[in-house]
């Protein structure tokens, strides 16, 4: 197996539109999340969500700004960035073994939802002749491949919120695996139309708005959390061979060592400790890593009362009374829940923590919960932390558990 | 004399930012970079502007006179049914009067 470096990043997300901006919100704690200003907002039980500041038009063609969803725009962008980012990743490359590796949950959902309110609400049969094109979730892993002429597979890949990161974790693979020498891998959500808000919150699964301070309206681990907010936006890594992207002389922000896969095989919804755990086992496994070695942990986190209660049983499980010891943080209380992207934000976000020796804040803990009594760095971050290695996990709806074993470099 | 022709350039300007200049009756899609989905919603976008109903046949178009053509046999092919003829809908009036359904969201 050959090691894998991330030599580019590219993300746009509620913190910011780049991985300096938008770590250092996470790292001071500036929450994202606010009253989504929607003419649906009044048909909502709380209208939250934390948006992208993404004007598809400076970035993107009059064409392409017609023919790609909200979801495939972010991801195009973000993609355009990893690859600048990366420094030459993609000169003296044979395209056919570099591959696109995209998680989203929703894919073209807001186009759909605006399809369908043409026909239902609008009762008009002119539906927008792209709607296809735009729904389709493919469409932004085959955008990235035609711009920048990769040839490998592109794949997509769907399993709500743990999406983004069983792309990285495939990518990885075939990377280390020795099949793909380029792989830009990652996930892109857009989530925020009303029919999607509405199904979330249908299921009970959203927050409630905190009257006096909305931003703070996501709250994991706390005892008086209420559920998780939609958040959008897209990240996309580069991944290479780090013998090959060290023989350029590329500046790296760290290296994926391993990824973990289970289904819990138990539950549409409710989250299984037993396959929290033997995701993160597996992680450390594919890794070739003790769980001695574990620094940091980078959370699911939603929010939900089931999943962070069960996420700590399982932390629990796998490191014993050394899991008190490691810090564990949950940014989705500043950036909401980006389902299919979650996964590559969380994993930027843990790279970007390591190189600057940080455990980045568990936000709006209030209420300490004793089915969640773990170290989740309340409410501040803890600078001088290092960290070697760092698990990000996902764990999503459906019950396929994804950790990432991501580890420094010097 | 083809009626259409100048809401084609006013849809391929909006649509595409080509410079008016470029196109002429002659003009080829083709080589204006307008492929195949391009002719699909250009034609899409004419139906409502010019208050048609396209066939379902396919239908060969290669430049700017030969949609202008087709479109307008459309537009006459509709005036000649009484009942549905609507004034609003008349060419003349299709540039005031065009929408961007698909730029909504």
């Amino acid at each position: 197996m050959r090691r894998v470096a991330v030599s580019g990043i590219g993300a746009l997300c509620p913190l910011g539109n780049d991985v300096g901006t938008l770590f250092e919100n996470a790292r001071g704690g500036r929450s994202a999340v606010h009253r989504l200003d929607i003419p649906f907002a009044d048909r909502l039980a709380a209208a939250l969500g934390a948006t992208t500041d993404f004007d598809p038009s400076a970035h993107l063609d009059k064409l392409e700004s017609r023919m790609l969803d909200r979801y495939a725009q972010l991801a195009r962008v973000a993609a355009d960035r990893a690859v600048a980012d990366a420094s030459g990743a993609l000169g003296a490359l044979d395209p056919e073994r570099a591959g696109v590796f995209l998680g989203t949950g929703m894919g073209g959902t807001l186009s759909m939802d605006e399809g369908y309110r043409t026909l239902y609400e609008e009762a008009s049969d002119r539906i927008n002749p792209f709607t296809v094109l735009l729904g389709m979730h493919n469409a932004a892993a085959a955008w990235i491949g035609m711009a920048h002429a990769l040839r490998g597979p592109a794949l997509t890949y769907s399993s709500a919120c743990s999406s983004a990161a069983v792309a990285i974790g495939e990518a990885w693979a075939r990377v280390a695996r020795g099949e793909l020498d380029v792989a830009l891998a990652g996930g892109s959500e857009a989530p925020l139309s009303p029919g999607s808000l509405k199904a979330w919150e249908a299921l009970r699964t959203l927050a409630t708005l905190d009257p006096d301070d909305p931003a703070a309206s996501c709250r994991p681990f706390s005892r008086d959390r209420s559920g998780m907010v939609l958040g959008e936006g897209a990240a996309m890594l580069v991944l290479e061979p780090l013998e090959r992207a060290r023989a350029r002389g590329a500046p790296l922000h760290g290296e994926l060592l391993g990824c973990g896969l289970t289904n819990d095989a138990t539950h549409i919804t409710r989250p299984s400790v037993a396959g929290q755990a033997a995701a993160l086992m597996a992680a450390l496994e594919a890794a070739g890593l003790s769980p001695d070695r574990v620094d940091a942990i980078n959370a699911h986190g939603t929010g939900t009362p089931a999943n962070d209660a069960t996420e700590t049983a399982a932390v629990r499980a796998v490191f014993g009374e050394r899991a008190e010891r490691i810090p564990i943080s949950a940014t989705k209380a500043l950036h909401g829940h980006l389902l299919g992207a979650a996964g590559a934000l969380e994993c930027v976000l843990a790279l970007a923590a390591m190189r600057h020796a940080v455990a980045l804040p568990t936000m709006h803990l209030r209420e300490p919960d004793p089915d969640c009594d773990l170290d989740y760095v309340p409410n501040a971050a803890r600078e001088g932390v290092t960290a070697r290695v760092t698990l990000s996990s996902s764990f999503a709806f459906g019950g396929t558990n994804a950790v990432l074993a991501l580890g420094a470099l010097d | 004399m083809t009626s259409s022709l100048e809401t084609i350039r006013t849809l391929l300007v909006r649509d595409h930012d080509l410079p008016p200049e470029r196109l002429g009756e002659d003009a080829s899609l083709e080589t204006l970079g307008i492929d195949s989905l391009g002719i699909m919603e250009l034609l899409w976008n004419l139906e409502e502007d010019l208050g048609i109903t396209l066939p379902t046949d396919r239908v060969e178009l290669h430049t700017l006179g030969e949609v202008a053509t087709y479109v307008d046999g459309l537009v006459a092919e509709r005036r000649d049914e009484p009942t549905e003829s609507t004034p609003e809908n008349a060419p003349e009036n299709a540039a005031a009067s065009a929408s961007t359904p698909h730029e909504r969201g």
